[in-house]
């Protein structure tokens, strides 16, 4: 069904409707029952939805409805497994969405159980007016949860007037163009919304109470992610698991002296150890993932092949990690941590042993690091060593994570702008960083190797050492002006109205 | 696009019948297809369970777009859709004469339709008037049901007349056999002599009571009863018209 309308009711309601709504002028043939599970395909972050798709798997098809301008779909029979990646996806549908999808995984956002019966309208001559459905569908998984109930009506050509006859005396409804948009809007779906953790605090909170939020919401998104990285089917899972922990891990060195030290120490502890298993995994997706980058750096004419062994290299440590990190979140060692920080959360006001304001304190906390990056960073030059480029992309870091814990406290324009002159510094040390610790990656790899059997390689990775060292210096050359932007008097005044007095 | 005009200007000749089964054939067989009803009594519409909408008459099918596309309706079968007669037909040739280059008049109408559908079918009313001739310039076929008798070959043969007459395209006409009893001596006589002439069909229609059981069936033939030899003989037909 390509056409017609999704009649969604706002209460459950049975298929009596038909009957009574018939009355002489119309009358209802019902075909056979059917079920089917739908499953609401995208990454994690929804960028098929944003690109104006949305995706289907159910057990017998494939299908991509196209919502932006037109509505157009692709249905295409599939009895395999769901594709979960651009790769798997048979090729009508992988020319549209593959460029949007790009590395991501596929993952089920929505999934719903459908059972539906076809039905056929007919108006007082018994001709055919209308074919449609009516469906039943509740969440899967949710034996107990809501059933919603609507309606699928397409009139054939020429015969709207007269459906919208048979409809006008049915109780609430909302229509919809497509079915699948009515299904995502029913289950109150966001195929874009993932785990990003949303801090909403008011001058009433004290500062103890903002950080059992902060906390709370970041050891969640990490739990959440554990499944993902068990499975393996994205890098994203380990991504936001760890910029969770790093989060959490931030908190107690930035709001320090509201919790009680003995139980902070144990946390901070936990923390590092998540991070010490995570971190090689990490590092190690990030470098598989440029593979086609080192490509690109290389002269057309080199052969790609011989850098592909260095990614061989990669992927099997790369295995290896990952059996590390799955290991580690299946030990006993991982649920102690889990259960010591959910004690921790359910007795927090024992542990806190101090609960100063939170806008003040906030604002000295944000402002005192702003001074913090102008003072270093005024020191920086072309030529300062690598070191003190590190050391500023940290305290801009801490600074970014303050004002994004705290930003509901002020005008959010105003934070926006505060926050978009910070992430264009942000970029270039965090660039800046990522080309030294690469280029430290490709030495420690180049010193391994033995002169006589990779004569190719060594070239190879020392013409991308090279490349990659020229870009730190146009980086290095870019802070001077960016930084000059940041410490301009407007952004100052900024600073300064938002978070304290001059 | 393709348009058929299903004509005789002599009634009972299988006409109607012939245009609903095989613009039913061409839908079945994927095209997306119109069966206009020019007849203003409008049996195809009958057969099809279409009534004609209040607002549509001669003058929105001689005004053609959008006007005729508000006037049409889906059939109870995929890809066939159906532009109903009316009454007020009966009057078309007045509503022509009105007009300035009357002769192209119902093919500048239908133009708009040629990105939608594959196959065009004409169920034309039985005379020979203005409207006639607005039919032999608007279609690429014009297909004449013969009844295997001297009356229906005299029909045929003033057709061909008008047409020389006329200076139209007389490749454009196309002939087949309908409503043949086989067991009378005249209806096999008469297949014989015209079998080998040129623009004859080869495929016969029966004639069969099972055809005029589409009144009470109110469908094609083909729907209620395809394995009937009226089913076959439009199925075989259908085969030849494709190939033209």
């Amino acid at each position: 069904m390509t056409h017609g309308k999704v009649i969604v009711f706002n209460e459950n309601i049975s298929d009596d409707l038909f009957i009574t709504s018939a009355s002489d002028n119309f009358s209802i043939d019902w075909q056979g029952e059917k079920s089917e599970n739908l499953f609401f395909l995208d990454s994690f972050d929804g960028r098929l939805f944003r690109a104006g798709y949305i995706f289907v798997h159910s057990n017998l098809h494939l299908k991509l409805v196209s919502y932006l301008n037109t509505i157009e779909m692709i249905q295409i029979s599939w009895r395999k497994k769901a594709p979960a990646a651009a790769d798997q996806l048979p090729s009508e549908i992988r020319e549209n969405i593959s460029g949007f999808l790009g590395v991501r995984a596929l993952m089920i956002k929505l999934s719903v159980d459908l059972s539906s019966k076809d039905f056929t309208v007919f108006n007082a001559d018994q001709k055919i007016i209308a074919h449609g459905r009516w469906v039943e569908s509740r969440e899967s998984g949710k034996r107990n949860g809501p059933v919603k109930t609507f309606c699928f009506i397409d009139p054939l050509r020429g015969y709207s007037a007269e459906v919208d006859k048979l409809t006008a005396g049915w109780p609430g409804f909302e229509t919809y163009p497509v079915f699948e948009n009515a299904l995502l809007k029913l289950y109150n779906t966001d195929l874009t919304d993932y785990s990003k953790p949303d801090f909403k605090f008011t001058e009433d909170h004290g500062m103890a109470a903002a950080i059992k939020e902060i906390l709370q919401q970041s050891f969640d998104i990490m739990r959440k992610n554990e499944q993902g990285i068990i499975s393996d089917i994205d890098t994203e899972f380990l991504h936001d698991f760890r910029v969770s922990g790093r989060r959490m891990r931030s908190v107690f060195s930035l709001l320090k002296g509201v919790l009680d030290p003995e139980m902070t120490a144990k946390l901070v502890n936990d923390l590092k150890t998540i991070g010490k298993f995570s971190g090689p995994l990490r590092d190690l997706d990030v470098y598989l993932l440029r593979e086609n980058e080192y490509k690109n750096l290389l002269p057309a004419d080199w052969d790609t092949d011989t850098i592909h062994t260095l990614f061989v290299t990669l992927k099997k440590r790369r295995n290896l990690a990952l059996r590390n990190m799955r290991a580690f979140l299946q030990s006993g060692e991982y649920s102690d941590m889990t259960a010591r920080w959910e004690v921790f959360f359910e007795n927090y006001e024992n542990f806190v042993v101090n609960d100063p304001p939170l806008t003040e304190t906030a604002s000295a906390l944000i402002l005192g690091h702003y001074k913090k990056v102008v003072k270093r960073g005024k020191k920086l030059t072309v030529t300062s060593p690598d070191e003190k480029f590190h050391n500023l992309r940290i305290v801009c870091k801490k600074l970014r994570y303050l004002i994004e814990f705290f930003s509901s406290l002020y005008p959010q324009e105003a934070v926006n702008d505060a926050i978009k002159q910070l992430k264009a510094l942000q970029d270039n040390l965090g660039d800046f960083n990522d080309l030294s610790v690469q280029i430290d990656q490709l030495y420690a790899y180049l010193n391994n190797l033995k002169s006589s059997d990779n004569s190719l390689l060594i070239r190879e990775i020392s013409a991308l050492i090279a490349v990659l060292n020229y870009k730190k210096i146009l980086l290095r050359q870019a802070f001077k002006g960016l930084f000059k932007k940041f410490i301009s008097e407007k952004n100052e005044n900024l600073f300064y109205t938002l978070f304290g007095q001059k | 696009m393709k348009i058929i005009a299903l004509y005789s200007m002599k009634g009972g000749v299988g006409k109607t019948a012939a245009a609903v089964n095989l613009a039913y054939l061409s839908a079945e067989s994927g095209c997306k297809t119109l069966l206009c009803d020019l007849d203003p009594q409008g049996s195809a519409s009958y057969y099809f369970k279409v009534k004609s909408p209040g607002k549509h008459g001669s003058k929105t099918l001689i005004k053609g777009g959008s006007k005729i596309d508000k006037n049409i309706r889906g059939s109870d079968y995929e890809n066939l859709d159906i532009l109903p007669a009316d009454i007020s037909y009966r009057n078309l040739d007045l509503v022509l004469d009105d007009l300035k280059k009357s002769h192209n008049r119902l093919k500048k109408s239908l133009k708009p339709l040629k990105d939608e559908y594959e196959y065009i079918i004409l169920d034309c009313p039985p005379n020979i008037t203005l409207f006639s001739e607005n039919i032999f310039h608007t279609a690429d076929i014009i297909l004449l049901p013969l009844i295997p008798t001297t009356l229906s070959l005299l029909t045929y043969e003033k057709l061909i007349s008008f047409f020389k007459e006329m200076k139209l395209d007389r490749k454009i006409i196309y002939t087949f056999v309908s409503m043949m009893e086989k067991r009378k001596k005249l209806h096999n006589e008469i297949v014989e002599e015209i079998s080998d002439k040129k623009n004859v069909l080869k495929s016969v229609i029966p004639y069969s009571s099972v055809v005029e059981n589409m009144g009470p069936e109110k469908a094609p033939v083909l729907v209620f009863s395809p394995r009937s030899s009226a089913s076959d003989a439009f199925r075989e037909l259908w085969q030849e018209i494709v190939k033209i």
